[in-house]
């Protein structure tokens, strides 16, 4: 045993402690938060847009010209100022909807943020009206010539429901010039609709603006919680990410420092000291460390987030112990895997040779689980019940599944797909102490994965 | 007198290449031993065996008194043909992580011991660099510490004095008799036989897999010697003469010349001469500068007992002269 925690204690210390991953997994991170922190806080993300000054040609077909009105009062610097105003309340208002103390600081900074990004300067564009008979052509060739922004041809038939109007535009126009414009003149017809039908606009409007939906989770407890939509939606894919991320990383470093100690002929040393088992446990448990010490790290990161949004409660206690129980799982199984291939072959390109099949299935089994799970919305689809029973793919698909915490799944199922992906677990690793037993030794050629099965069966 | 090492009816086969077969062995305890045999012999594959790092198929094997090595392996020290040290990490890091697994204690009582051990080998100012930072001879010592940091009973090295120069080798040969000195069983595979000739007590052989050669170094060459009188004379003269002269003394069966060391010639005994009374008659009867016993060296053991196609050379060759005769090449 002594000889395994040694062996654990050096493959983790010769992987998590070296500049290189410090640097990676930390630091980088970071960085890269530090460098976009300082770049908003020098104001680099602040650049102002130039406000266009231009004319527009709009075609009314009102008598009154009261088209043209609508469209001039909603073009006016001041419309500009207020329609602005209200995004950023509306946005303030989603983040705050997200909860918490964190919640409200980023509702807050974002208006302050766009206050800053979107110092509004409004654009200063004059309207045109031409009457219905109006030669087009001239003012067409102006739109041509760069001298007008864009020609906008209402009909009666723009005020009609289903209605359309002909927005023709000067290759100089901005995108964000045209969006304004377009929108100017369809709303102005929309109220034009209004006013003919003998109504007031602005009461119309407000009567048709829309309640918002507070949601709120009433907890098994008999509690009620602030309900998140976007977090039941972000918490499962959030899993499978921890997960592939803590597996695959402990699974890398497991097979570069097998590829390692057999390149540089360590090998046989090591094993006049100790069995190919002991060897190839310690090495697993210890990898097992870099990637368990992943998990906290990016996991404690979403838990903190959680925390700080105040939906924690809303995210069970056993949901991560689950996480961790689906990580110890899959990491086992790919880590066995990744220890049989390194002890087979000489260098690490040999190793993407054979790995190059069992990568393959494991990304169409990531695929599956994604597909069965979060695009049919729906943790009980049957292809996701099968590839639950799959050992490759149980960590995977399970710690999705029970990431619906409104939608749990029977605990036989739980119970059951725990025991099939254990068993997978234990049979991957039976299968790569036999292959680790003799690779270790073995030079030259490398095997196929025809060749590796063989192994299995020398005694 | 108990024995280290002791195997019995020992086989091994990897497909349909018998490695070791029926191999019976014992190594006293206290002994240098040298095992020696040409390339692809079955050397390694009996010293891993011994390692319990592959395992026979048939016969027993015990070490130092336990049913296989696994039962002792930390009071064994390893040198494998197969050599390597953790490129990354610091020298003394490597040492103390070895002797770890070997059963060491972590402490200042290991740390004082690698000290020591690094000046014996003249590393003493390398236990803070990283192992890679060191030449290949210098990475052969820090291997060779690494084996006997733990203070083994058993030492077995595999080819030790593969890629050393000379005044390393004679560096390790006098860590091994020292090491000899201080009681400890040795074992070592060697093609360096004047390595093996000058710090065995014990040598024994395989061939193909079987053992030709097993006994204390003395008794060896006493059945090897080869009957022979180097004889040099003070007078060279005519070739012919002096010959004429050395062959008629009794005992001598035949004269040949060392041409290639000028005038020195070979007197070859008859079978049931003594020695000892021709070397007298040879000095009393002739003018000469110089009369010597000659000794069997384990080179010519070596030789006369391996027939040269059986080296792993000549196999090769032989097979690859077959495969090229069936394609009609």
């Amino acid at each position: 045993m002594n000889k395994i925690i040694l062996t654990a204690i050096r493959e983790f210390k010769a992987t998590a402690l070296t500049p290189a991953f410090l640097f990676g997994a930390v630091i980088l991170p970071l960085v890269i938060w530090g460098v976009l922190g300082a770049a908003g806080a020098a104001g680099l993300f602040s650049q102002k847009p130039v406000p266009t000054t231009g004319t527009i040609a709009l075609v009314d077909p009102t008598e009154s010209g009261r088209l043209t009105e609508l469209v001039e009062m909603r073009l006016s610097p001041e419309a500009q100022q207020a329609k602005a105003e209200a995004m950023k309340e509306e946005a303030r208002k989603q983040l705050a909807s997200l909860g918490g103390a964190l919640g409200e600081q980023m509702g807050e900074a974002a208006m302050a943020r766009a206050d800053a990004i979107f110092k509004f300067d409004a654009a200063d564009i004059t309207v045109e009206r031409l009457g219905p008979g109006a030669d087009l052509e001239p003012v067409r060739d102006r739109v041509r010539a760069g001298e007008l922004l864009g020609l906008f041809e209402v009909s009666p038939g723009t005020f009609e429901p289903g209605g359309s109007f002909i927005s023709q535009l000067s290759e100089s126009a901005k995108a964000r010039d045209i969006k304004l414009i377009e929108n100017a003149v369809a709303d102005s017809a929309v109220d034009v609709r209004i006013i003919d039908a003998g109504m007031s606009a602005p009461f119309v409007r407000t009567l048709m603006s829309r309640p918002r939906a507070e949601q709120k989770t009433l907890t098994a407890a008999g509690g009620e919680t602030k309900g998140s939509e976007l977090l039941q939606r972000f918490l499962p894919i959030a899993f499978l990410m921890f997960l592939a991320i803590a597996i695959f990383t402990g699974g890398g470093y497991l097979l570069m420092s097998t590829v390692e100690e057999k390149s540089s002929r360590i090998m046989e040393v090591l094993l006049s000291s100790m069995s190919p088992m002991q060897l190839m446990t310690g090495k697993i448990i210890g990898q097992g460390f870099v990637g368990l010490m992943l998990l906290l790290i990016y996991g404690g990161l979403g838990v903190f987030a959680a925390i700080q949004f105040a939906v924690m409660d809303l995210i069970p206690l056993s949901l991560l112990v689950w996480l961790v129980v689906y990580f110890l799982m899959g990491y086992f199984i790919y880590a066995a895997i990744n220890a049989a291939i390194g002890s087979a072959v000489n260098e690490a390109r040999e190793a993407q040779a054979l790995q190059g099949p069992i990568l393959g299935v494991t990304i169409l089994v990531m695929y599956l689980g994604i597909f069965s799970v979060m695009m049919s919305d729906n943790p009980h689809s049957t292809l996701a019940r099968a590839l639950s029973f799959f050992p490759p793919a149980t960590p995977f698909v399970m710690s999705m599944r029970v990431a619906y915490v409104n939608d749990p799944m029977p605990t036989w199922e739980l119970a059951a797909t725990t025991a099939v992906g254990v068993l997978g677990m234990i049979a991957s690793v039976w299968a790569a102490a036999k292959i680790f037993r003799v690779g270790v030794l073995m030079y030259g050629q490398p095997p196929t994965i025809v060749g590796l099965v063989k192994w299995l069966r020398y005694t | 007198m108990t024995n280290a090492i002791t195997l019995a009816g020992v086989t091994k086969t990897f497909g349909a290449k018998r490695a070791v077969d029926s191999l019976d062995l014992a190594i006293p305890a206290g002994s240098v031993c040298g095992y020696l045999g040409p390339n692809g012999a079955g050397k390694t594959t009996t010293i891993r065996m011994i390692m319990s790092i592959i395992y026979p198929d048939s016969g027993t094997i015990e070490v130092l008194g336990k049913k296989s090595a696994v039962e002792s392996k930390d009071r064994i020290g390893y040198l494998p043909e197969e050599r390597g040290v953790y490129r990354k990490m610091k020298v003394g890091d490597f040492l103390t992580y070895i002797a770890r697994l070997k059963g060491a204690d972590q402490g200042g009582a290991l740390t004082k011991r690698i000290e020591d051990w690094l000046e014996r080998v003249q590393l003493a100012e390398v236990r803070k660099k990283r192992c890679e930072q060191l030449s290949k001879g210098m990475q052969q010592k820090v291997q060779f510490v690494a084996t006997v940091i733990h203070d083994p009973e058993l030492v077995i090295l595999d080819e030790p004095f593969s890629g050393l120069d000379p005044v390393n080798a004679r560096l390790l040969r006098t860590l091994i008799g020292e090491m000899r000195a201080a009681g400890k069983t040795i074992i070592f595979s060697t093609h360096v036989l004047a390595s093996a000739d000058a710090l065995c007590d014990r040598v024994f052989m395989i061939n193909q897999g079987k053992k030709v050669l097993d006994g204390p170094i003395e008794g060896i060459r006493a059945k090897f010697d080869p009957k022979t009188i180097i004889v040099e004379p003070m007078d060279p003269g005519a070739d012919g003469v002096f010959t004429g002269a050395l062959g008629a003394i009794p005992g001598v069966h035949s004269v040949t010349s060392m041409s290639d060391r000028g005038a020195v010639y070979e007197a070859h005994l008859d079978n049931d001469a003594d020695a000892q009374t021709v070397l007298g008659r040879i000095a009393a009867g002739l003018a000469i500068r110089r009369v010597e016993l000659r000794k069997a060296t384990l080179e010519d053991i070596f030789v006369s007992l391996v027939d040269p196609g059986d080296s792993e050379d000549s196999i090769r060759a032989a097979l690859k002269a077959d495969a090229a005769e069936q394609v009609g090449v």
